[in-house]
């Protein structure tokens, strides 16, 4: 396999997780795309030199993190919340708790279908119309605290319903 | 509450944007205390994204699925059609012996419909003109008119939906791009399919790329009291449903799925072409009757370009002059063109490689690999830069010592060998005090967003042999003049000198909007942390 087709096969299984990574470390959504084009750029140019013992999504990490202290380090501005402590802790969180993107996103798919349609459009006003949990309550005639709640309660069942469907896959197989 | 729900609480709230600064302390807290409380913050935070993901997909999805699904419908009304025309052929055949065949030729036969070609008016009215069309021609301008959008099917088989009043032009398949589509006035919504050639949306502000994707463009006036401003500014708003797109105005940029991002415009009715880039990097993929095919990586996504080189092309290996035949697969090079963007130099470089010496001899020096060793031929001409006040040897270099290797184009030899530095941090600032007695520069800063801030002052050590490049033109520590503005690179310690340079001259107008835009104070000096990097 040529290197291109290698590196892009490595790279877009663990695309998904790896926003997910740099998501839970950079809050603004520009800048998040900012760092991961500049992950990605790093991550192509320094193929080479990835060792194929390690996992992959391991070794992406590991770059995300380096790429956002130094942005850190270049601008106190950079909106980064988490001290490097921190961020090793979530870095080391990510490698124990590292599974399939594609069967997590099935499985999510599948838990969706499973909720009644006020959980559905609720969640599609936060993450379809990206909506603010405030306006979200405006739109609802709600309040903020209730809309809030529903969230977290609709969020924790499909947390559950894909680690039940996740264990299940894995007894199959 | 128990810690392990209270991160849960926590970590929702910061994902939401709604923790206040305790409260992000507190997660801090308990993620780097208990790493069951990790865990749990990195299943919220992959949650959070792939929600993000599906739901931001979905309505592609159901696209994709209606689309198929009348692929489908088409097939099967197909399949009983020619069913029934065989029953009726064999019924004809049974009943009739002679004149049997004459009347089965005779039948109509199911005609497949044709799909009008070019560019097809779907729905709502499209004035050309003046005239309402329902096939549009490539190059003529066009008018949404009536109270209702308009509904375009491409030439390309992309669809764009045109809101009331918007202007465009359909220029068709256009210089590398499948359909190149000029959004003059108003907004659309573009639904671009897997092509070869990436489509693209042309407006005033700037231009949309794209590959495969849904997306809406739409451009307005900003609401400003003055008319003859309002006039002369407006905003480009960008929106991706689904896809990756790559907007360029005076940059380039990236939205994926969900993301949207508005740019505003000094003077409507000015054309922004798409820029090209001067040079590119690129690897060699294929060399075939004498053109180039090279793969090129623009951020997170490859494509690939084929290029005539012609015999005027200058084409240097390892910065020496070569010809297009010492050129190979696999080699990267970077490719210069000019203004009109064609070819006119080639220069294919090796890669450079970093590691710890593990060993090396007059013929080969090994770096310490993390499986195996990896050895590099070395000649007799292998340039040591170990110190850059003098030349090195290569009897210099020792086991153990972090160096970075620069090969040859064809990846075989060492033509470079120089101990690894780590990135020089580099300090802005207005120049206080040399003193060469006391070997300190003290600086003042200058810069909004810097290590050293604005009226901030700080002396530092100068180190042995500093380098000194001042407009280009190498200097001594005794030349610098109190006032002038450097960048100062420092060792590790942070306080350390190791060089002194200026800023690349910019100009004057471009100055004054920098002086005011503290945002690119950052970029500066990110951009000379990566030229100290390359040299």
């Amino acid at each position: 396999m040529n290197p291109r087709d290698d590196f892009l096969e490595h790279f877009l299984h663990h695309e998904a997780d790896l926003k997910a990574f740099i998501g839970s470390l950079v809050p603004d959504s520009h800048l998040r795309a900012d760092v991961f084009q500049e992950v990605a750029l790093t991550l192509w140019q320094q193929f080479d030199h990835y060792d194929r013992a390690r996992s992959f999504g391991a070794w992406a990490r590991g770059i995300a993190a380096n790429k956002v202290l130094q942005m850190r380090q270049r601008s106190a501005r950079f909106p980064i919340a988490f001290a490097p402590e921190t961020i090793q802790a979530v870095l080391d969180a990510y490698e124990r708790t590292e599974c399939d993107s594609i069967d997590r996103a099935d499985a999510l798919r599948q838990c969706l279908r499973l909720l009644p349609p006020k959980s559905r459009e609720l969640l599609a006003l936060r993450y379809e119309h990206n909506l603010p949990c405030a306006e979200i309550a405006r739109r609802l005639a709600g309040s903020l605290e209730a809309i809030y709640q529903s969230l977290s309660r609709i969020r924790g069942r499909l947390e559950e319903c894909i680690r039940r469907r996740l264990s299940l896959q894995e007894r199959v197989l | 509450m128990d810690l392990l729900r209270r991160t849960r609480v926590l970590g929702q709230r910061y994902l939401d944007g709604l923790a206040s600064p305790g409260e992000v302390a507190e997660l801090e807290g308990l993620l780097q205390a208990d790493p069951v409380a990790a865990d749990a913050f990195a299943l919220l935070s992959r949650l959070e994204a792939d929600l993000s993901a599906q739901f931001s997909e979905e309505p592609y999805r159901l696209r994709e699925a209606a689309v198929l699904e009348a692929i489908e419908r088409h097939h099967r009304r197909r399949l009983w059609w020619g069913r029934g025309l065989r029953l009726a052929v064999a019924a004809g055949l049974l009943l009739l012996l002679c004149g049997s065949l004459l009347w089965w030729f005779g039948q109509p036969v199911f005609v497949e419909p044709v799909m009008a070609a070019g560019n097809v008016v779907l729905e709502g009215e499209v004035l050309v003109e003046g005239q309402a069309v329902e096939h549009l021609d490539d190059g003529s301008p066009l008018v949404v008119a009536g109270p209702t959008p308009a509904l375009l099917r491409l030439s390309d088989g992309s669809r764009a939906q045109l809101e009331p009043k918007s202007e465009a032009v359909v220029h068709g398949r256009s210089e590398g791009f499948a359909q190149r589509f000029e959004l003059i006035a108003g907004a659309g919504q573009f639904t671009v399919w897997k092509a070869r050639d990436p489509f693209l949306v042309d407006t005033p502000a700037g231009s949309v790329r794209t590959e495969d994707s849904v997306f809406t463009v739409r451009l307005t006036k900003t609401d400003l009291r003055d008319p003859e401003i309002r006039a002369k500014q407006g905003v480009l708003a960008v929106f991706v449903r689904a896809g990756l797109v790559q907007v360029n105005t005076d940059k380039t940029y990236r939205l994926s799925a969900r993301e949207s991002r508005e740019f505003v415009f000094r003077r409507v009715g000015d054309r922004v072409p798409e820029k090209r880039p001067a040079s590119l990097v690129a690897v060699i993929s294929e060399i075939k009757d004498g053109k180039l095919t090279v793969t090129v990586s623009r951020r997170s996504s490859l494509t690939h370009e084929t290029l005539d080189v012609p015999a005027s092309v200058r084409v240097f290996v390892d910065g020496k002059r070569a010809k297009r035949a010492n050129l190979a697969k696999g080699m990267a090079v970077r490719i210069e063109k000019n203004d009109k963007g064609e070819l006119v130099a080639i220069a294919a470089e090796g890669p450079s490689i970093a590691g710890k010496v593990k060993a090396i001899t007059p013929r080969q020096i090994i770096l310490v690999g993390r499986g195996e060793d990896t050895s590099y031929k070395v000649t007799p001409k292998v340039m040591v830069v170990l110190d850059r006040s003098k030349p090195g040897r290569p009897e210099d270099v020792k086991a153990g010592m972090e160096v970075v290797l620069k090969l040859s184009a064809d990846g075989k030899t060492v033509l470079t060998i120089a101990r690894r530095e780590y990135a020089i941090p580099l300090i802005r600032g207005q120049i206080k005090a040399v003193d060469l007695k006391a070997n300190t520069i003290t600086l003042t800063g200058t810069a909004a967003r810097s290590s050293l801030r604005q009226g901030e002052e700080r002396t530092f050590t100068l180190g042995k042999a500093v380098p000194v490049m001042i407009d280009g033109k190498r200097l001594g520590l005794a030349d610098l003049k109190p006032g002038t503005e450097v960048m100062l690179g420092v060792d590790r310690d942070g306080n350390t000198v190791v060089r002194i340079g200026t800023l690349i001259a910019v100009p004057a107008g471009r100055r004054q909007r920098d002086a005011n835009d503290p945002r690119r104070e950052g970029q500066r000096e990110r951009d000379g942390a990566d030229e100290q990097k390359r040299e």
